[in-house]
């Protein structure tokens, strides 16, 4: 009986425990890593088709600022904290949810941005942001002031130029 | 009757190789023959023919683009490297051209190094909608449609056809979404002639979407029928399943929440 009691009380906290999936940031190249002081995740839920969505967030995030409607904002978290699972996202409802990505420089300036639609209920695979460069990147490159050689455990160790 | 035979095997075999070639083939002909007057008629009626894959059609624009560079018209040249680089952003110009049919290419390499975004086709499947989101980047407005191929995985049938007007972003129905658990897909972006611009999948080589459905392993061959597993467990296993269903209806019914864990990659 009191085996029962112990197989039953376990399966109650197995049902109500949290499943854990991955966001991956995909970044253009090392580089654009490096040059990265922060990056800030957003995810906000959006209609049926979401048709759209992406292309207006993305052009908030870059030529606005922050997504302040967002149901989830992670706030700037430094850069490197994203590896290997550094960063938990709260878990968000069921349905669509646009999830937006932005790495910063350290005046706050969006180097980098990338949007994806998930739900991460029904949809099969993880979710992926794409980060893009930025005007703002394509500035930095353009006059040269990109840090080069420095790997991405360079950049997380401060050890880069 | 056997010079008759021979005759009509002899016509065929001439006749076959012209048969074959496509009005492209002719094209490059003329090409090879330096018919550059030709080239451009040639590969404009190759265009308007439609049917052509995406490597085809970057290739017509390449001859009509050489063609008229080398007829001093300059003009259409570039408008056709550009088209071209669209479909194919990596191709180089001959290093051995004369200058003057190099400069409408690199007039048009310079086009698209001014621009952000380039020509690209990206498909997702939506499996909570039944749908496939098609997200299509064409500055040029080339396309004119998007086609949607698709069949559910295990049936061994033609792909079931869906064409929607090129949108930049839209939500094409895959009728054997819902209930399939692998589907094969490929989406096409078309262009007014029907030629292909850009693909992802073909009917011979579709993506697959999905997980195969799982194999339930056959009975034992126990004769009690209950594979080998005493009747006991299946009772204790009943009532706590039981058990934890009730308990799972009084937490109401909820899935468990999913959180979301960082990672990095790079491209």
């Amino acid at each position: 009986m009191i085996r029962a009691a112990i197989a039953l009380a376990a399966l109650t906290l197995v049902s109500c425990g949290t499943e854990t999936e991955i966001f991956e940031l995909s970044f253009p190249s090392v580089e654009a890593f490096a040059v990265s002081e922060t990056v800030r995740v957003y995810a906000t839920s959006v209609d049926e088709e979401g048709v759209g969505t992406c292309r207006d967030l993305l052009a908030q995030v870059e030529d606005v600022g922050p997504i302040t409607e967002a149901s989830v904002d992670t706030g700037p978290i430094p850069v490197c904290e994203f590896r290997g699972g550094g960063v938990e996202l709260p878990s968000v409802g069921e349905g669509l949810r646009a999830y937006v990505a932005t790495a910063e420089d350290i005046m706050g300036t969006v180097l980098l941005s990338g949007c994806t639609l998930r739900d991460v209920y029904t949809d099969a695979s993880e979710v992926t942001i794409v980060l893009a460069p930025t005007d703002a990147y394509r500035e930095r490159v353009e006059a040269g002031v990109m840090p080069t050689g420095c790997s991405v455990e360079d950049r997380c160790s401060g050890s880069c130029p | 009757m056997f010079r008759q035979l021979s005759l009509i095997i002899g016509t065929v075999l001439v006749a076959s190789p012209a048969l074959a070639q496509t009005t492209l083939d002719r094209a490059e002909n003329a090409y090879s023959e330096i018919d550059f007057p030709r080239v451009i008629e040639l590969a404009n009626q190759a265009l308007q023919e439609g049917g052509h894959a995406p490597e085809e059609v970057a290739r017509i624009y390449e001859l009509i683009g050489l063609s008229n560079a080398a007829e001093r018209e300059e003009d259409p040249a570039r408008e056709a490297y550009v088209k071209m680089l669209a479909l194919r952003p990596d191709a180089e110009v001959d290093t051995n051209l004369a200058p003057r049919l190099r400069g409408p290419f690199l007039e048009a390499r310079g086009f698209w190094a001014s621009r952000s975004s380039g020509f690209s086709l990206d498909a997702r499947v939506v499996r909570a909608r039944g749908s496939i989101r098609v997200e299509l980047s064409d500055p040029l407005g080339m396309a004119a449609e998007i086609r949607v191929l698709s069949r559910d995985h295990a049936a061994m049938e033609p792909m079931g056809e869906t064409s929607v007007p090129a949108e930049s972003e839209v939500l094409v129905e895959v009728p054997a979404l819902p209930d399939a658990p692998q589907i094969d897909y490929a989406v096409q972006v078309l262009d007014e002639h029907g030629n292909r611009l850009a693909e992802i999948g073909t009917e011979d080589r579709p993506h697959v979407f999905g997980e195969p459905p799982a194999v339930v392993p056959p009975p034992g061959g126990d004769d009690d029928g209950s594979g080998g597993i005493p009747v006991w467990v299946w009772i204790v296993g009943g009532v706590v399943a039981a058990g934890a269903l009730a308990l799972g209806l009084g937490f109401g019914l909820r899935d468990d929440p999913i959180s979301l864990q960082s990672a990095v990659s790079f491209e």
